[in-house]
């Protein structure tokens, strides 16, 4: 199994997606994403030994094949949103100044 | 003097909170966790034959397209909504386990310790991000809008 290729794969993926969503903080989340990546490879590794031992068959190793590729979809949203979160923290600053002002003058 | 300033106060909290990103909702985040157990669950029974689970298999469907629909509901939501209908894809994750399934009839004591906790994980993942959003902008302004009312 190509390891390397298939990491590519998802890499591309993830670049791809992160640049959709946000341009200026892209390579940060990406930065992020190919940690989690190497993370994988340890998973990635065990299930190619349980499907050459005959352990799992080939439809039970795409799927999870397929599931880590989800859940760095999923990682890769989620790093996503977390960075407009960290906007809107900023926004809710502004609002709560707001709301004292406010507050003392009424 | 007081009455008259209070629909501006409310105006401009209103402008103010809808340019805010999605604020926590303790709905989503209990139902995401019995959703997650509801699903763990029934991936423990997938070495017995499919068609004994069936009924089981359509309530998480079901409790799966319902947090989608809650989720499509909300304004500027959309990373969520985007987790939730990777969660419902078919090709993917829980919906591409469930035709595995229902393809080999029963599934091997091994193939599920080792899918559980991708399952698990995606999970978390979606628990990890609705704590992520705002508690705090939530409780001011409930207690703002008290304080008006009293």
């Amino acid at each position: 199994m190509d390891f390397d290729k298939l990491i590519k794969e998802l890499k591309d993926e993830i670049v791809a997606l992160a640049k959709e969503k946000f341009d200026e903080q892209g390579n940060e989340i990406v930065q992020d994403m190919q940690i989690y990546l190497e993370h994988s490879k340890e998973k990635l590794q065990r299930w190619a030994v349980l499907f050459q031992d005959k352990k799992i068959d080939k439809d039970e190793l795409v799927w999870l094949l397929k599931s880590q590729k989800d859940l760095l979809l999923l990682k890769s949203l989620q790093n996503l949103g977390i960075s407009s979160i960290s906007l809107g923290h900023f926004k809710n600053k502004i609002v709560d100044t707001v709301l004292s002002k406010i507050v003392e003058q009424v | 003097m007081r009455i008259r300033k209070i629909p501006l106060v409310i105006g401009i909290i209103a402008l103010l909170v809808s340019s805010c990103a999605s604020l926590y909702d303790h709905y989503t985040y209990t139902e995401t966790i019995a959703t997650k157990v509801q699903t763990l669950s029934l991936m423990d029974q997938s070495d017995e034959p499919y068609t004994a689970h069936k009924t089981e298999v359509i309530a998480l469907q079901n409790q799966l397209q319902k947090l989608l629909a809650y989720e499509e509901g909300k304004a500027k939501n959309d990373i969520t909504v985007r987790m939730w209908r990777l969660m419902n894809d078919d090709e993917k994750l829980i919906e591409s386990y469930l035709s595995l399934w229902e393809e080999k009839g029963t599934l091997s004591p091994l193939f599920i310790g080792e899918a559980k906790p991708q399952i698990e994980e995606a999970f978390n993942i979606l628990i990890a991000y609705e704590e992520k959003k705002d508690k705090k902008t939530a409780t001011a302004l409930t207690d703002f809008i008290d304080n008006i009312k009293k």
